[in-house]
């Protein structure tokens, strides 16, 4: 074990020397004409140690300033010296006589859209080897945003963001250059002002008898976006590699706004608006449903019998959609002071949010606050970056529950229209033909709330031991606290049967985290320079929850508030308790050469308790080089350019999110056994372990040009990558015969590569302004190795079953199912097909790929995937004068989706369940014959094949996602106002696609690389109305 | 160079600092158990073993094993709910191997009460128990586990026999003689050493038992046509006087009754609510906006659910009975629906089984109507049916045939001179459709007497072809299970 812990430190030690020693071997001494002595300080008059000093004649002569500032050189009077130091402008001195010369040197004006943010660091755009793209607050999107993955969601080439859920707080799930593993995460780190933070949820699950889902609200949208500075995404191994083992799915740095010196600023930002939902699937009016539903019945071949006929429609029958969803309300309003002196400066924020959900019931509120504070003090800088935030959700049933367990919006497009909201008795109306619940009773029986709470920040401190020679220790800490209260009143069939459901669930999940980092700048002659860094941090993840459910309560009054009212003999409870940890080393060496050649590599080592024992660190480089092309003269003499690079990096990273125990062997709570009548806790074995699990590695090569036209008015960036995950974290399908389905092993590859293109472009300047930023991305996905098993059919969604397939060739989680060709027309046609199956006409008519005259699972072919192969994102920005207009539109194609609506009207499970109204309003008939649309006499005739063509639909699209005017007021005498802007944004504004289910931009699936719309949270078209002031 | 003094320095600091890591990087486990510390406590071994008792009767709504055992045969179908895409799937003969995806499974569900078996087994040694215990604990996973292999070699033949949680992952198919040995073993022993119902305190309803070990090694040599040794066992269990036949058919299964009975020789207990072990048969029987039945013996009440499963009779079944018979008065013709209207269910392929009385305390569709898996009745016709397959029709026979038609309110004795073998041998075919209706009984009756695929080929379903006796080996154990050869056909 101890060769383990010490080999990392010996061979990081052993770069950093090598390294060391070539720095320093290039500084050599010359030989003496005359010696110049002086001194080097900055504006402030304070001595600058460490300037490099070169002379010009005799570039081998190079001295460094000493803590005082001073200096001495050899030179001759004709020669010219250059003062070189970081942050500073570099300063050239003609030695003429001068035997004793004092230097001021200034500081370099820093632009801030000229330094990115990178792992532990920042960089000159300039001088970036890796693929990082830094969204500035300017560029981010406009309009209603709870989550700060909503701020850059169709902004950056190579990234997918899916809105798992549009409700209030919705998850939103990121996907960086496609998927790399079946069984691990795919979401990238988030690190937040140098903290990674953790997304996972801190309750799962929803309470007893509440709608499970897979889309749980936004782990991160707790953070308030409008404190966000900027967002930079890491793509490529070289500027992900030093996060090691959690960098195999991208990195996301979210960089939260400081203060900076000068007089205090106040700003007030508010708006607020409204959200209608748009484009919902209409289903079978009253009228229609009666009338196709009795032909249906009527026509011999129906298995549906005279006592399901529809007789009645009470007071007109009820269109259930129509009432859960409203018209629903938004509100933001945010304060933020910030300013600072020379020592000092400072960022504090307060911010109200509050979001209705169009699903009547559910919503959202975000009350949080923020201070960010720093403070320089000679050698020290000393911070502190805290932000605090209480979320309060209203939730209604969102999820893939079925039947009686289905969530409000399966109810009410299932739900009998021709039947009234309440009975004679005044009671939500309960259908004597299906088992699904009534809408209205479900959103106003079911209450579930929660509550949470999460404190984040970190602490650090700087020492400058040497002029270019920093050490920094950094703590942080992300405390995350949720509540859910959930009830089932008597409102409610189940309610009703149980004399109310109440369930508690509660649970802390906390990460913690200790770095201590040290960076070494130094300048060199002609423009070269050399930043080393090297770290080690360590941090720890934990949680536990706790929650318990009660039945059986006299009267729903008091909800989950007195749970010890209820049956005793009905409690329930559980909890649990883990934790993971990780300690990592870490080191990265930039070295620029005459500005024109730039390397960088990195290498970090990550221990984690997650990994088998003869597994326990994993090891993760990377190399990059760029070369900044545009100085030679070659190259000018095109002109083309005004500017040239070309990168290239490879690299490993790696995916440890693979959940903890897989190395070793437990027991835990079995099924549950009855026996005299009650239950009896049972323990089953948990898995098989396997003591070699160790971190997904992906290795992955990029090459880039960065490339300026027209003096860089137009800039272009192309990048091509190949990514490719091994040793893949892979539940191993093992025979089922052995008591376990899967083995956790490391096997199996998955390759992504793709183009990405970034277009940034003045078109025309003056009074007139008018930018447009492009990015497009292609993106192939390919399973190339999933250990030898042939294919791997699973995941399934409602009645929809085993959609996804894993097979070598195909993308990851490909959808799997039957072919259709039309609709059998005749008894002809049938008997010439000699089909074996019992079909009928008007009979969906699946293809018999195999042609053994019957339609089987060995019929199932590809019919889609879910990674879209091109992405696009269209940034306009207009302004004249005070105005300013900002378009954007987004696009993808090559995408399909199931449409489980679309699914459940092709196979209703009971005669009396609604459908879509499109497929039976047009439906096959003998004197109508459609080619299109079954009878639907006997839609299960042929047995559950529902995932087919006709189901999964392809979700390309074209949105305007949003539009924003903006109209700015500068007075200039105005004593309160320094700027007042005044803004209207629309989002969600016109969609074009083919795809007949309410949204193709959605993916109730909750995983990013297998799209499913189970009934998911309606999209909203919002408008809002803003007001910006600043003081 | 004074830079150089630093960095080591730095680094061995540093190093200090974090020299404790290998146990900072040591997996904590909080909420599991260690297997180690587990067996050696009789809580710990009591506990894996009641996983195994974790029945294949719930494995889900209305027990998919429903759909495998009686929706291919000649009495009952499916038109609604996924059920009834599945079990369409069932009616046509159309299955393979990946679907329905109930196969897979079920087939797993049984392997994991086997893995539990051999869990038990193979630690017993390091459990603290008494001797006492001890065997019979070896003698109820003994037994769980040849249940479980028995409904595996019924649905597919011989399969990978694992009877230790080591060993290769891979494993080949047991034969025949192998699979026959093994349950002849291993029941046998199960009923030395298992107890009698009632006669060690505390022992829980649901348990195994000796009569139910004797039971399935009754029908172990029933299906495989051993025809004395059938015979020896089932007047084994009629010697031990234990059972009888519950006096009315009409009430045995209802929840008040069930756990008194001295009928079911082995039953899974069935818990009302919230832990999903009721039993979810019932509200698939009920017809669209059911209120009651004409005879007040069904009703439903707001506390039970209207499945869209529609579990339907074939007429041609309803119209085989005696009028008479109070076995076909279980199935109901007509009923009250929620407006008042009296709705008739006849010719339509649309009478309702309704064997089991709905439990008035059932939560949604969760009922606690116990699910039997042997009973007294079967005991009995298992034997008159190898006293014939021995002998002919004979006096004893007859007379086991009687008790159970005499419960049924056939009181008039069949007569010994009408019947020749292969007549009695039909008409016990057909006694036992009555008897056992949907009990999952009846594919295995139909393959026993050759008529299984001939029925539904008489059903006018073009896909029921011989091979299609065993269903298809689940694609998952395939895949992953070199050795194991699928059945032939498929």
């Amino acid at each position: 074990m101890k060769q383990k812990i010490f080999g990392p430190i010996s061979s990081k030690r052993f770069i950093f020397f090598c390294l060391l020693q070539f720095v320093f071997s290039l500084v050599s001494f010359g030989q003496t004409d005359f010696i110049i002595k002086g001194k080097v300080t900055n504006e402030n008059k304070e001595p600058l140690q460490g300037v490099t000093i070169v002379s010009k004649e005799n570039p081998n002569r190079g001295v460094t300033s000493n803590t005082n500032g001073e200096f001495s050189i050899q030179a001759k009077t004709k020669d010219e010296l250059e003062f070189s130091y970081v942050g500073y402008q570099n300063v050239l001195l003609k030695v003429g006589s001068q035997k004793n010369i004092s230097v001021v040197m200034i500081t370099t004006e820093v632009n801030l859209d000229d330094v990115v943010v990178v792992g532990y660091g920042t960089q000159k755009k300039g001088d970036l080897t890796g693929a990082v793209t830094s969204i500035r607050r300017k560029d981010m999107n406009t309009g209603v945003n709870a989550t700060l993955a909503g701020l850059v969601q169709g902004k950056v080439a190579g990234v997918q963001i899916t809105q798992a859920s549009t409700e209030p707080g919705g998850g939103t799930t990121i996907q960086i250059r496609g998927a790399g593993s079946i069984n691990a995460g795919s979401e990238p780190l988030y690190v937040v002002d140098g903290l990674p933070i953790e997304t996972g949820q801190v309750i799962s699950g929803t309470g007893a008898s509440i709608t499970a889902t897979r889309t749980p609200r936004s782990p991160i949208s707790n953070i308030n976006p409008s404190d966000i500075e900027s967002i930079e995404i890491l793509k490529d191994a070289s500027a992900t590699a030093i996060y090691g083992a959690r960098g195999a799915n991208g990195v996301v740095l979210v960089t939260t706004k400081k203060g900076s010196s000068g007089a205090m600023k106040i700003n007030y930002n508010g708006y607020t608006g409204i959200q209608e939902p748009v484009n919902m699937i209409e289903m079978l009016n009253a009228k229609d449903y009666q009338r196709i539903l009795n032909e249906i019945q009527a026509t011999p071949g129906s298995n549906v019998t005279a006592a399901e006929r529809v007789n009645e429609i009470q007071n007109g029958g009820t269109n259930w959609q129509d009432q859960i969803l409203r018209n629903a309300m938004v509100q933001n309003h945010g304060l933020s002071i910030s300013g600072g002196d020379n020592k000092t400066k400072y960022f504090a924020s307060v911010n109200y949010f509050n979001q209705n959900g169009v699903l009547i019931e559910s919503g959202f509120k975000r009350y949080d606050t923020r201070l960010n504070l720093q403070h320089k003090s000679n050698k020290f800088l000393v911070g502190v970056n805290f932000a605090t935030s209480y979320t309060h959700d209203d939730f209604t049933t969102v999820g893939y529950g079925v039947n009686e367990g289905g969530d409000v919006l399966y109810a009410a497009r299932n739900y009998d229209p021709t039947m009234s909201i309440f009975n004679s008795a005044g009671r939500y109306n309960a259908s004597s033909f299906t088992d699904t619940e009534n809408p209205l009773a479900l959103v106003n029986g079911e209450r579930s709330k929660a509550d949470n709470y999460r404190t984040l920040g970190t602490v650090f401190g700087e020492y400058t031991i040497l002029n270019g020679w920093t050490a920094k220790v950094n703590i942080g800490a992300d405390v995350r606290n949720s509540r859910r209260d959930a009830y089932v009143s008597r409102l409610t069939r189940d309610g009703f049967n149980n004399d109310g459901i109440a369930s508690i669930l509660s649970g802390t999940r906390n990460n913690y985290l200790g770095e201590f980092t040290s960076t070494y700048t130094r300048s060199l002659r002609n423009s070269s320079s050399f930043t080393a860094l090297g770290g080690i941090t360590y941090q720890k993840f934990s949680n536990s929850d706790f929650s318990g459910t009660g039945r059986g309560f006299p009267s729903d009054e008091t909800m989950t508030n007195n749970m010890e009212i209820g049956n005793p003999a009905l409690y329930t409870m559980s909890s649990s308790k883990n934790n993971n940890k990780l300690l990592s080393y870490l080191g990265r060496v930039n070295y620029s050469l005459f500005d024109k050649f730039f390397f960088t590599a990195s290498m970090r080592v990550d221990g984690s308790s997650r990994f088998g024992v003869n597994n326990k660190y994993g090891y993760f480089p990377s190399g990059a080089f760029a070369w900044k092309m545009h100085n030679y003269k070659f190259i000018q003499d095109l002109n083309i350019f005004s500017s040239l690079k070309f990168r290239a990096s490879i690299g490993r990273t790696g995916n440890e999110s693979i959940g903890n125990f897989l190395s070793i062997t437990t027991l835990g709570t079995g099924g549950v056994a009855i026996l005299d009548g009650g239950r009896v806790v049972t323990l089953n074995p948990l898995r098989i372990s396997n003591p070699d699990i160790k971190w997904e590695t992906t290795e992955q090569t990029n090459v880039g040009f960065d490339m300026g036209f027209f003096k860089n008015r137009l800039s272009v960036s192309v990048d091509y990558y190949r990514k490719s995950t091994f040793d893949m974290l892979f539940a191993l399908p093992i025979p089922p015969s052995t008591g376990f389905n899967t083995i956790t092993q490391n096997i199996g590859s998955i390759e992504n590569r793709g183009f990405e293109l970034t277009v940034n472009s003045k078109n025309l300047e003056g009074k007139f302004k008018w930018n447009t930023s492009l990015n497009l991305s292609t993106l192939k996905n390919r399973v190339t190795d999933i250990g030898g098993i042939q294919q791997i059919n699973y995941v399934d969604a409602g009645w929809t079953r085993q959609v996804a397939l894993i097979k070598v060739g195909e993308a990851l989680n490909s959808f799997y199912g039957y072919k259709t060709n039309g609709i059998w027309q005749s008894q002809e046609e049938i008997t010439a097909s000699k089909t074996r199956d019992p079909v009928k006409p008007g009979d969906v008519r699946y293809v018999d790929i195999n042609g053994d005259n019957t339609v089987n699972a060995n019929d199932r072919v590809v019919l889609g995937k879910s990674f879209p192969s091109v992405m696009m994102g269209l940034t306009n920005v207009f302004s004249y004068k005070n105005f300013e207009l900002n378009i954007f539109i987004d696009a993808v194609t090559g995408v399909s989706m199931i449409n489980n609506a679309m699914a459940e009207t092709y196979f209703p499970v009971s005669h009396r369940r609604n459908r879509i109204a499109e497929p039976y309003l047009n439906r096959w008939t003998q004197a109508n014959p459609s080619s299109k649309y079954p009878s639907f006499v006997n839609p299960g005739g042929q047995g559950g094949k529902m995932a087919n063509d006709l189901v999964v639909e392809d979700a390309s699209y074209i949105r305007i996602q949003s539009a924003q005017i903006n109209y700015q007021l500068l007075p200039k005498n105005n004593k309160v106002f320094n700027r007042i802007n005044f803004y209207i944004s629309g989002q969600n504004l016109f969609i074009w696609t083919k795809y007949r289910g309410q949204d193709p931009t959605t993916n109730s699936n909750g995983n990013s690389s297998l799209k499913i719309d189970f009934n998911s949270y309606p999209v909203a078209r919002t408008f809002i109305f803003g007001i910006e002031l600043n003081f | 160079m004074k830079l150089r003094s630093y960095i080591p320095a730095l680094l061995v600091g540093t190093l200090l600092l974090f020299s404790s890591c290998v146990k900072l990087l040591k997996e904590d486990v909080y909420s599991q158990l260690d297997p180690e510390t587990s067996f050696k406590s009789v809580n710990g071994i009591e506990k894996v073993l009641f996983s195994a008792y974790n029945l294949p009767e719930f494995l889900g709504e209305g027990s998919y094993s429903l759909m495998l055992e009686e929706c291919t045969s000649d009495q009952l179908f499916v038109t609604g709910g996924e059920f009834g895409l599945d079990a369409t799937i069932m009616k046509n003969f159309s299955f393979d191997a990946f679907i329905p995806s109930k196969f897979p499974f079920m087939w797993a569900g049984d392997y994991g009460r086997i893995r539990d078996c051999n869990l038990v087994l193979e630690n017993i040694d390091q459990s603290p128990v008494d001797l006492t215990t001890k065997a019979r604990l070896i003698a109820e996973a003994r037994f769980i586990r040849a249940y479980s292999y028995y409904i595996l070699y019924e649905r597919y033949g011989g399969v990978p026999l694992r009877l230790s949680t080591k060993g290769d992952l891979a494993l080949a198919r047991a034969t025949e003689l192998e699979m026959q040995s093994f349950f002849e073993k291993e029941f046998s022993d199960a009923a030395k050493g298992l107890p009698n119902r009632g006669q060690i305190s505390g022992y829980q309803y649901g348990r195994a038992t000796k009569g139910a070990a004797l039971g399935y090694l009754c029908r172990f040599y029933l299906n495989t046509k051993q025809w004395q040794k059938c015979a020896d066992i089932a007047q084994q269990v009629m010697d031990l006087g234990i059972y009888q036949l519950w006096p009315d058919i009409t009430t045995l299964f209802t929840v008040v009754n069930e756990m008194s009975n001295k009928e079911y020789i082995w039953a899974a207990p069935a818990f009302a609510g919230i832990y999903d072990r009721g039993n979810e048969l019932l509200g698939g029987l009920f017809p669209p906006a059911f209120s009651r039945s004409v005879d007040g013996r069904v009703v439903f009440t707001s506390n039970m659910l209207r499945k869209a499963l529609q579990l339907r009779v074939y007429d041609s079944f309803y119209n085989s009975f005696n009028p008479n018979d109070a076995r076909k008065k279980m199935i109901i013709s007509q009923y009250i629906n929620s407006a008042g209207a009296t709705v008739s269910l006849l010719n339509q392929d649309n009478t309702r089984a309704f064997k089991y009385v709905p439990d008035p305390n059932s939560l949604g569709n969760s009922a606690g109507n116990d699910i039997p898996i042997i009973r007294y009745a079967d005991i009995l016709l298992s034997r008159a049916e190898a006293l014939n397959e021995l002998s002919g029709p004979t006096k004893e026979a007859l007379d086991l045939i009687q008790i159970v038609r005499n419960r049924a309110g056939l009181t008039t004795p069949l007569v010994l001179a009408s019947y020749t073998k292969g007549t009695l041998r039909d008409h016990i075919l057909n006694e036992r459709g009555w008897e056992f209706y949907l009990e999952k009984l009846r594919r295995q009756d139909l393959i026993r007497h050759g008529k299984f695929i001939s029925s539904a080929q008489g059903r006018g379903v073009a896909n029921a072809v011989e091979y299609r006796k065993l269903f298809p080996i689940p694609q998952t154990e395939i895949n992953a299970n070199s050795l194991c050869v699928q059945n032939p056909g498929y």
